[in-house]
């Protein structure tokens, strides 16, 4: 096989300026090899998010990580300067958030906030742009992008929003999509067409997607490998088929029953 | 699904519950007007803001009359008389055998319209050989009606081009402390607090002994407008600083952060527009400040010299409660600032009362 895309190796995170603290996520090592959905399951609490969110250093500013190394094409992301890493986030790692509602700017129409991120990654003239984002909105599955480029997130149900904020996290083509509980703030058959379209973007874009989720039924449906989260340490970790049925750690034990 | 094919913004919106405030609406008409006339003043007076008679100083405002021998005619005034009283003031009587009629679109000084073009036709007038003061004239014979649109040029101007630059800055510094928070933030705002600490007229008065002696009107004006934004600035900065450090925690910054945008950019379009509806009716309440601050350096001779006008040094003859006795129409032009200002004021409130959420929904209950 070849180089993982995306490799974390001992990432720790710490509150800033507190000794002793306990760390938020501890020596958390995984990779993400190219066209793999990986799935980052834990408990609320568990460091999902931190780690998520490390990957594209936007810790909030009371957390640091401490040690260990993320590691992007075989390039350390935190060795980068500022204006590198900017243009790495969005152009060739994105992210989609929660709650579409608020991830979205209520005072932007959703075909401006995609034009954004075309004007930052993409050299494209206005007029392709116009095109590219009634392009990316038919890619996500809206049934009239034309009206949709046209209007507020709050005119939009949720299902739409949520397809809205990953039209703009794959506008300049990323390789990795970091999802965070995408599907949480949806209704079942919702869940199950947003699933949908997960795996078609893989298959049509190349994009890998790290997913970070608290649900199983997902992560079964969805996910190629799995890392199973507690309280900031990786306590099990290997092919979906093989930790959901025979699960090595206790908490992981617990999770699954606590579902099935 | 509603029919409209454009959305509606949270501005438009607001505009609506804007217009139902007839109040509101009533004073930004008046507010339009008075723009306006400061913009054609040299169309609307009769005269220019310099032209001068020394023969009708401190003349009462003219009759206009209408009927002449039993008869209606076309609305005329008389000529003026004057002779002196026992305690040696002028007394005007009008001379009936005179008599000029007001007539519209007569030539009179030369001006250029909107600077350019040059154009001699005043709105309305009499023959040369007459004079017509609405609202009487000054100590000099100059018609005060004309000097007070004059006047508006300077005052309601100020205003704007102030409150412009005081916000630019305001929301720079502000979105900039807010934004990136820590020592930035600590520097920046211990600068606005040294603004914010001197009280207020002093500074002006400091700053305006700073100004070289020999600026023309022009540069004095500006001069004028720099200092007023130069002390504006800091109070405005501070609440878009407060406002900035909730919005830089909202999701939807964070999510541009994700995608890779910059942080002016950020701070450009996902911050400071948040920010939009307060700034709107902080600058309707902030404007009056400059046009009071403006005519009270002018009223004390610090500001806009004679013979040019504003509304501060027209008044600064009314600061002698003598001639307030004998001349009461001097004091008009404080009518001009006192109108500006409730309008704005007035504008103000209901602009706050339609764009802030929080008071729209105590008004649902």
């Amino acid at each position: 096989m070849s180089e993982p895309l995306l490799s974390l190796r001992d990432v720790t995170a710490e509150v800033d300026g507190v000794n002793e603290s306990p760390s938020l996520i501890h020596r958390v090592s995984f990779d993400v090899t190219a066209l793999k959905i990986v799935a980052l399951v834990g408990g609320s609490g568990s460091g999902k998010t931190t780690t998520g969110l490390s990957i594209l250093r936007l810790l909030p500013v009371a957390l640091r990580i401490t040690s260990g190394k993320i590691l992007f094409h075989g390039e350390d992301l935190f060795a980068l300067p500022g204006h590198r890493m900017r243009q790495i986030r969005g152009k060739d790692i994105s992210m989609i958030f929660q709650e579409p509602l608020n991830a979205l700017n209520p005072l932007l129409t959703i075909g401006q906030q995609i034009n954004e991120v075309l004007i930052c990654h993409m050299p494209l003239t206005a007029k392709q742009r116009r095109e590219r984002v009634l392009e990316l909105l038919n890619i996500v599955g809206m049934a009239e992008p034309q009206r949709v480029a046209q209007n507020y997130p709050h005119q939009l149900s949720g299902g739409m929003r949520q397809r809205a904020m990953i039209a703009q996290a794959i506008a300049a083509n990323p390789q990795l999509m970091i999802a965070d509980e995408p599907t949480s703030s949806l209704d079942v058959t919702l869940q199950a067409k947003i699933m949908d379209l997960f795996r078609e973007l893989r298959r049509s874009l190349n994009l890998s997607i790290l997913l970070i989720t608290h649900d199983l039924g997902m992560v079964r449906h969805l996910a190629d490998e799995v890392v199973v989260l507690q309280a900031g340490k990786i306590v099990e970790q290997g092919p979906v088929a093989r930790v959901l049925e025979s699960p090595r750690h206790q908490y992981t034990q617990q999770l699954i029953s606590s579902v099935f | 699904m509603t029919k409209q094919t454009k959305s509606l913004s949270e501005l438009d919106i607001a505009f609506q519950g804007f217009k139902k405030n007839r109040l509101a609406v009533g004073c930004a008409v008046l507010l339009g007007l008075l723009y306006l006339t400061a913009i054609f003043a040299d169309f609307v007076s009769p005269y220019s803001y310099a032209n001068e008679d020394r023969r009708y100083s401190y003349s009462p405002p003219t009759a206009i009359h209408v009927w002449r021998e039993g008869r209606f005619t076309r609305p005329f005034v008389y000529g003026i008389n004057s002779a002196f009283n026992d305690y040696h003031q002028r007394i005007y009587q009008e001379d009936q055998s005179q008599m000029f009629p007001i007539s519209p679109f007569v030539k009179g000084d030369a001006y250029k319209f909107f600077g350019l073009i040059p154009c001699r036709i005043h709105l309305f007038g009499v023959a040369p050989e007459g004079r017509i003061y609405l609202w009487g004239a000054d100590s000099r014979g100059r018609d005060l009606f004309s000097r007070i649109f004059y006047g508006g040029r300077v005052s309601l101007s100020i205003g704007i081009i102030g409150i412009f630059i005081s916000f630019t800055i305001g929301l720079i510094v502000g979105g900039i402390a807010g934004y990136y928070g820590g020592r930035i933030d600590d520097i920046l705002m211990r600068v606005c607090e040294m603004f914010m600490m001197v009280p207020g007229f002093y500074l002006l008065l400091a700053l305006r002994a700073a100004v070289p002696d020999e600026f023309n009107s022009v540069q004095v004006y500006f001069a004028i407008v720099v200092i007023l934004s130069f002390i504006g600035w800091a109070g405005l900065a501070r609440i878009i600083r407060g406002m900035c450090l909730s919005l830089r925690e909202r999701d939807y910054v964070l999510a541009a952060k994700s995608l890779g945008l910059s942080d002016g950019q950020i701070i450009a379009r996902h911050i400071l527009p948040h920010t939009l509806s307060y700034s709107i009716f902080a600058i309707m309440l902030s404007i009056p400040g400059y046009i009071l601050g403006e005519s009270a350096l002018s009223l004390i001779g610090l500001g806009i010299q004679d013979p040019l006008a504003s509304w501060g040094n027209l008044l600064a003859d009314a600061m002698s409660i003598v001639h307030i006795k004998f001349y009461p129409w001097i004091l008009l032009p404080a009518l001009f600032i006192f109108l500006t200002v409730i309008c704005f004021n007035v504008i103000g409130d209901a602009l706050r009362d339609c764009l802030d959420p929080m008071l729209k929904s105590g008004k649902g209950a």
